[in-house]
């Protein structure tokens, strides 16, 4: 990832030309029937998690014994009563994937801003302060890479009891390692800039230097990054719950029906598969508009893709 | 091997060696926060008695830094105590287990490679094709699927409606197929995606520009000078995915019933069995960090720049 030359002309002209407004820039986009499509569908999947308790048919965790393992409307012996089907305790699947989709994006909602708060900060301090501060975030991000977050993850299950707050605060603690070394790389490049050398040596503070030359130049890349930890926060919840030390089992999340649809794969396919369709369909949409973003917001990377 | 090059190689396994004493400290903090290995050791009707006798035998009893120094000083020798379970050397029952992590984990690099190049060196080459849309849809959709579910959808497919392969467990070459390629999708899709652009990068380089002014074919080219320039970012990449294949293996084992280190810690940590857990760990920090530090160093010898710069 490399700084763009663009944005450190636009914020630090140095002929002090108008900027061109917002609605301009926007329009100078290209590739918006793409974007626009990828926001559409992300914003669709939002309007789910929000109103699932209006959306869903039935209660995700009301029982049917009698009705259980009825497969999706459209096979035989389906009905349209239970569109998706029904678990093994005769669950309705559709209700549970609609209140899967709350926990998925709550999990990213609350997880990513964390993440990128801490990571962002971590990765400041190391590439701007260098020296003792770097060589300690260095070493911590070296062991988050040889630490499995997943073992991690049990670990802190075993500790506290599966909850929605413990995949939060793995995902942060693992998460943030991604920030840091992408910032870290970045400052470590802007500093030696001469935009910032003048600002220094017109005598300005640490603090603002750190405001006002370099994070306005992180923005771009910082965006692109959360875009694209959407998959994997969500990839992150659905293997934690997988393992049972996700979301307790009153909360039905994606990884969890996964988990438990394992056991009936021969008999019932839509248990496990479903889920993970809709796990694939929130991460592809993500990926494209983060790929999508990074090509908006630096030209010079659109012909190599 | 100039004196820049010894003084790297020994500030890094410096280094590394910092970050294991980091991985092993963690671990003895979180699994001691775990659970107590008592309710595992002594039977559950044990006398007060009998519970005391089996802290002192385990040295559960001692205060908790004497503990940790005792356990530092024993995992510098490599020595991790008996499993609470079995009675064994924990460090044996790890070291039972790696081959059957390890085969897994080459099994999804070499899967990620074998298709990962080829694919992303057709993909650039066929670039604006229909070849190269499939290609890149390829990379997306692996880049977007949980590695676990994938499994799972495999066995659905290759085992249970086709019959064709084994739905888990350890056998031959046949039980490794389905693990591997769920392991290794996701690093097929970064090799694949770098490959491509790496490949895209290079072909507009002077050097190609030269050797199709000799008059090589484009085969050649292609294949004996461009890919050589374009797999040094592959490097990287599969560098930093040794750590995230062994971490996979984690749910992959559990998913394919396979008996390696990952199954091992996760039944491990459910039986609050310490000495397993610790010592999976510290040989699992020794793998990524070793794979890591390969990868940099073969690095400088792939790129003739790099080694002139250090």
């Amino acid at each position: 990832m490399s700084t763009t030359e663009t944005a450190s002309a636009t914020i630090d002209d140095p002929l002090g030309r108008p900027q061109p407004s917002l609605l301009t820039r926007l329009r100078r986009i290209r590739g918006w029937p793409a974007g626009l499509m990828y926001i559409t569908i992300f914003v669709l999947f939002v309007g789910v998690g929000i109103f699932a308790p209006v959306l869903a048919p039935q209660d995700p965790n009301h029982q049917e014994l009698v009705e259980r393992l009825q497969p999706p409307a459209w096979q035989e012996d389906g009905s349209w009563d239970r569109p998706l089907g029904t678990d093994d305790l005769g669950r309705d699947v559709l209700s549970r994937m609609i209140y899967g989709t709350q926990i998925a994006l709550l999990v990213v909602a609350i997880g990513i801003p964390i993440t990128m708060a801490l990571g962002t900060t971590l990765g400041l301090l190391a590439g701007f302060r260098g020296g003792f501060a770097d060589k300690v975030l260095m070493r911590l991000v070296d062991l988050q890479l040889a630490f499995p977050a997943i073992l991690f993850a049990v670990l802190i299950a075993a500790i506290f009891g599966p909850s929605l707050r413990n995949v939060i605060l793995v995902i942060v603690i693992f998460g943030s390692a991604a920030y840091a070394r992408v910032v870290r790389g970045e400052v470590l490049s802007l500093r030696e800039r001469d935009f910032v050398s003048a600002a220094r040596s017109i005598g300005a503070s640490e603090k603002r230097i750190v405001a006002r030359h370099i994070l306005p130049n992180l923005v771009n890349t910082i965006v692109v990054l959360m875009t694209l930890e959407v998959a994997v926060v969500i990839f992150i919840e659905a293997a934690l719950s997988f393992l049972g030390v996700g979301t307790p089992v009153t909360q039905p999340s994606w990884g969890q029906m996964i988990s438990e649809g394992r056991d009936y794969i021969q008999i019932a396919w839509w248990l496990p598969a479903l889920p993970g369709l809709a796990i694939v369909a929130l991460s592809l949409v993500a990926n494209l508009a983060g790929d999508w973003l990074r090509d908006v917001l630096d030209p010079r990377r659109r012909n190599v893709r | 091997m100039d004196a820049n090059f010894t003084r790297s190689l020994i500030g890094r396994l410096i280094q590394s060696a910092l970050v294991i004493f980091l991985v092993i400290t963690l671990v003895f903090i979180a699994v001691r926060a775990a659970g107590d290995p008592i309710t595992v050791l002594a039977p559950f009707d044990a006398s007060p008695e009998a519970v005391e006798e089996i802290r002192q035998h385990y040295g559960l009893d001692e205060p908790l830094p004497v503990q940790y120094l005792a356990f530092i000083w024993n995992a510098v020798q490599l020595d991790f105590g008996d499993s609470f379970r079995t009675g064994q050397p924990a460090m044996n029952e790890v070291v039972d287990r790696l081959p059957a992590t390890l085969q897994l984990g080459a099994g999804a690099l070499i899967f990620s490679v074998l298709v990962g190049v080829p694919l992303g060196v057709i993909s650039a080459v066929k670039r604006g094709t229909p070849v190269d849309a499939i290609c890149r849809f390829v990379a997306l959709i692996g880049q977007a699927t949980p590695n676990f579910w994938l499994g799972l959808m495999l066995i659905l497919v290759f085992a249970v409606y086709f019959g064709l392969l084994p739905t888990g467990g350890t056998g031959g070459i046949r039980n490794l197929i389905l693990p591997s390629v769920a392991l290794g999708a996701v690093t097929l899709a970064a090799v694949l995606r770098l490959t491509r652009s790496g490949m895209l990068e290079v072909m507009e380089s002077d050097f190609i520009r030269t050797a199709r002014s000799k008059g090589l074919t484009e085969r050649v080219i292609i294949w004996r000078h461009a890919i050589r320039q374009a797999l040094l970012p592959v490097l990287t990449i599969l560098g930093i995915h040794v750590g995230r294949v062994i971490a996979g293996t984690i749910v992959i084992e559990t998913v394919f019933s396979w008996p390696g280190i990952g199954r091992l810690m996760i039944t491990s940590v459910g039986s609050a069995d310490y000495p397993v857990v610790q010592a999976a760990v510290f040989v699992v920090a020794i793998v990524i960090i070793a794979a890591n530090f390969i990868v940099d160093f073969s690095y400088r010898f792939f790129d003739p720049r790099i080694r002139a710069a250090a």
